[in-house]
C-alpha cells in the first residue's frame, strides 16, 4: 500500500545541514499496524510527517497504491489527505472556538459533503467513543481523555485508509492512555485501517504487529509478531 | 452539472464565512485582543461617513423641497409686461411641453410693509389660494395660523414675524408702487391694511424675511392691475429633469417669455453642495482607510496566535488558497460587523444633529440660505459606504491572509 524508497530529509540550519533521514526504505501493507520507536530527535516524527504528506522529503519517493505522492502539487495533496488520511497528535489540536461536533465535522464541511450524512456519521463516532453527551461541549469543557477521543473521531469521519498517530497517548494519564491504546487496535481491526503510530511507550509498542526503530536517520525492523 | 458545482461552491463559501465568524467573534479574540478596538475605529469612520453624507444629502433635499414648495418646478413671466389674457397665456404655455401637469397664475410686486412703527421691504405674492395644491405647497409650511382665506388676509414668513414682532391677527400695512409708464419721475403708491392669518416657514432664510402671501384678488386690487398676471408657476411630472423640460419649453415659446426653474434658482449652491459631498466623502473615507490598516495589523497578530489552528486545518485538507479565503473572509466579517455598528452610530449622530437643530441655532440661514437641514439617510449612500468599506477591509486582510496561506504545516507546528 505505502512504499518508501530512499527517503532523505535534510534541514538547512545555518552553515550546517541537518540530515534527519538518510535513505529510509519501508513497505507498509494494507490494514497493517506498525509502530515507530526511537529516541527524541531520531527522526521518527519527521518520517511520520512525510508519510502523512505534511512535509516533503529532500529526496526519495513515497508511493500510495503506485501513485507517487510527491509528484502531486500542494492542492492535490491537501485533497488526498482529506480523503485518505487521518491524523491524531500528542495534543488534541481541536479548535477551541468550535464545539466537539463542529470539530469532528470540519473535514466534511471543507469537502462540501452532504451535511445531514456527515452529521449522521459524526453521531455514530460520538456514540462509538461514548461521547454522545459531550457533542455540543467546547474543548475547554472536556477532559484530556475525552479530547483525545474527539480528535480520533475527527480523524475517522472521512473513512480514511491510513491513520497516523504521533505519540497519541503521550499527554494522557495511564488509565486514559490504556483506553486510547485499546481504541486504536479496535478501530484498526474493525475498519481494516492501516495504522502508523509513533510512540515512546514500549508497552504500547509491543502490541503492534511490526515495530520499527528509527535511529540516526535510518530505520530497522525491531520486532514482528508471528502471524 | 453546473448547478451541482455552483451549489457546492455556495456551500463552501457559507462554510468559510461561518468558520471565519467563529474564529473571529469569540471570547478570546473579542474581549482580550485588539480586534474590538480596530473594529470600533472602523465603525467610527463609517458613522462619520454616514452622518456627513446624510447631512449633505439633507442640505440638497431640504433646499430643493423648499424651493419647489414655494416656487414650483418652473416659473414663466412675460418680459417687462403683465399677462393680459390668462386663458390665451395658459393655452400657449400648456402646449409647449407634455410634461406640464398644472399651472397657477400669480401676481408679484415689491412692497414696503409697516407695523407698529417698524418698516421692512417685502416681496408680495398674490396667489389663487384655493387652487394652490399640486403646484405650490404652502399648507405644509404653516408654523401657526392658516393660509389667507378672507379678503385682506396675509401670511408672512417666520423671519419677518420676528423682525417686526408680528403674530397672528396683528394688522400690517402694505404699500406698493404703482406703475406710471408715462412719468418716471413721479412715484404713486397704493396702500392697504392687512390682517396676519398665518406665519409660514418658507424654507429659505431670505424668503422668511421678505415673502408675503396674499390672495391674488387682493394684490390685483392693491396694485391696480385688474385681472392681469405677472406670470405662472408650473408643476411638471419630471422634477429631477426640470432643466431639460424648461429648455424645451423655451424653444417652443416666444422670446417675450422668460423661464426659470428650481434648479437654476439655486444652481451655485446645489453645484457647490454636490462637490462638497464628494470631497467630504473622500476626506472622511481616510478614517476608514486608517481603520483598515489597523485591521490589517490586528489580523497579522491574530494569524500569529493561530499557527496551531492553521496547521490543524491544513492537516485536515485545507488548501493554501482555502486558508487565504478564510482570513480574507475575516476581513469581510470585520467590515460587515464594523459597518453595521457604524450605521447604528451614524443613525444616532443624524438624529442627534436633527435634535440639536430644533433646540439650538446650528446653521446660519444668512450664509447657507436655509437654517435647518432635514437629514436625509438614503440607501444609495449607505450602499456606497458599505461597499467601499468592505473593499478596504478585504484589501487590508489580503496581505495577512496571503502570509498565512504561505505557511507550511511544519512551519506552523514549529512556531506554535
Amino acid at each position: 500500500m505505502l512504499q518508501v524508497r530512499n527517503l532523505t530529509k535534510i534541514y538547512k540550519s545555518g552553515l550546517n545541514d541537518l540530515n534527519v533521514l538518510k535513505g529510509v526504505n519501508l513497505d507498509i501493507g494494507e490494514a497493517e499496524a506498525i509502530c515507530l520507536l526511537g529516541a527524541s530527535g531520531s527522526g521518527k516524527s519527521t518520517l511520520l510527517q512525510i508519510l502523512g504528506t505534511l512535509d516533503r522529503p529532500t529526496a526519495g519517493e513515497v508511493t500510495y497504491d503506485s501513485i507517487d505522492l510527491f509528484s502531486m502539487n500542494d492542492d492535490q495533496l491537501s485533497d488526498f489527505r482529506n480523503k485518505k488520511m487521518g491524523f491524531v497528535f500528542q495534543f488534541h489540536h481541536l479548535i477551541h472556538e468550535l464545539t466537539a461536533l463542529e470539530n469532528v465535522l470540519l473535514p466534511c464541511l471543507l469537502a462540501g459533503d452532504n451535511q445531514a450524512e456527515s452529521e449522521e456519521r459524526a453521531r455514530y463516532w460520538f456514540d462509538f467513543m461514548g461521547l454522545t453527551e459531550r457533542m455540543l461541549h467546547y474543548p475547554d469543557q472536556l477532559s484530556g481523555g475525552e479530547l483525545q477521543r474527539v480528535s480520533i473521531a475527527r480523524s475517522l469521519i472521512k473513512n480514511p485508509s491510513i491513520l497516523f498517530a504521533d505519540e497519541p497517548t503521550g499527554n494522557l494519564d495511564s488509565e486514559n492512555s490504556k483506553k486510547v491504546q485499546q481504541l486504536f487496535f479496535q478501530l484498526q481491526k474493525q475498519l481494516g485501517l492501516t495504522l502508523i503510530v509513533v510512540t515512546h511507550d514500549v508497552e504500547f509498542a509491543r502490541q503492534f504487529s511490526k515495530v520499527y526503530r528509527v535511529q540516526d536517520g535510518l530505520i530497522t525492523l525491531e520486532s514482528q509478531a508471528a502471524t | 452539472m453546473f448547478s451541482v458545482k455552483m451549489k457546492k461552491k455556495i456551500i463552501q463559501i457559507k462554510f468559510y464565512l461561518w468558520l471565519s465568524y467563529k474564529l473571529l467573534v469569540n471570547k478570546k479574540s473579542m474581549f482580550g485582543g485588539s480586534g474590538p478596538l480596530s473594529m470600533l475605529g472602523l465603525s467610527l469612520g463609517v458613522a462619520a461617513l454616514m452622518a456627513s453624507q446624510s447631512v449633505m444629502s439633507g442640505f440638497e433635499s431640504t433646499l430643493k423641497k423648499a424651493v419647489i414648495d414655494v416656487t414650483s418646478d418652473i416659473q414663466v413671466i412675460k418680459r417687462g409686461r403683465l399677462i393680459d389674457s390668462w386663458p390665451d397665456f395658459k393655452n400657449e404655455v400648456m402646449n409647449s411641453s407634455p410634461a406640464i401637469q398644472k399651472m397657477l397664475g400669480f401676481v408679484s410686486t415689491e412692497a414696503v410693509v409697516a407695523s407698529q412703527g417698524k418698516v421692512s421691504g417685502a416681496l408680495v405674492q398674490g396667489l389663487d389660494i384655493v387652487n394652490l395644491d399640486g403646484v405650490l405647497n404652502f399648507s405644509q409650511r404653516i408654523k401657526s395660523g392658516n393660509l389667507p382665506r378672507n379678503r385682506n388676509e396675509i401670511a408672512i414668513g417666520t423671519g419677518l414675524a420676528l423682525k417686526l414682532n408680528l403674530k397672528i391677527d396683528d394688522k400690517i400695512y402694505i404699500a406698493v408702487p404703482l406703475s406710471t409708464p408715462f412719468d418716471s419721475s413721479s412715484l404713486q403708491r397704493s396702500a392697504e391694511e392687512f390682517l396676519i392669518s398665518g406665519v409660514l416657514d418658507m424654507g429659505k432664510n431670505d424668503w422668511n424675511e421678505r415673502l408675503v402671501i396674499a390672495h391674488i384678488k387682493d394684490i390685483q386690487r392693491l396694485t391696480q392691475i385688474q385681472d392681469r398676471y405677472t406670470g405662472a408657476f408650473i408643476k411638471t411630472n419630471d422634477t429631477d429633469h426640470v432643466v431639460q423640460v424648461s429648455n424645451k419649453m423655451s424653444a417652443h415659446l416666444e422670446p417675450k417669455y422668460y423661464l426659470n426653474n428650481w434648479y437654476n434658482l439655486n444652481r451655485n449652491l446645489l453645484e457647490a453642495a454636490k462637490l462638497e459631498k464628494v470631497v467630504i466623502f473622500f476626506v472622511v473615507f481616510l478614517i476608514v482607510l486608517i481603520a483598515a490598516f489597523n485591521i490589517s495589523s490586528t489580523l497579522y497578530v491574530l494569524i500569529k496566535s493561530r499557527y496551531k489552528d492553521i496547521a490543524v486545518l491544513k492537516t485536515l485538507g485545507f488548501e493554501s488558497k482555502s486558508i487565504k479565503y478564510l482570513f480574507i473572509m475575516q476581513g469581510f466579517v470585520i467590515g460587515t460587523i464594523g459597518s453595521f455598528i457604524g450605521f447604528i452610530i451614524g443613525f444616532i449622530l443624524c438624529y442627534g444633529f436633527m435634535w440639536l437643530q430644533y433646540n439650538a441655532p446650528v446653521i446660519s440661514g444668512s450664509i447657507y440660505k436655509i437654517d435647518r437641514i432635514d437629514v436625509q439617510i438614503n440607501f444609495f449612500d449607505i450602499g456606497l459606504i458599505y461597499l467601499t468599506t468592505l473593499m478596504a477591509c478585504v484589501l487590508a486582510s489580503y496581505f495577512p491572509a496571503r502570509k498565512a496561506s504561505q505557511l507550511t504545516i511544519i512551519e506552523c507546528m514549529k512556531q506554535e
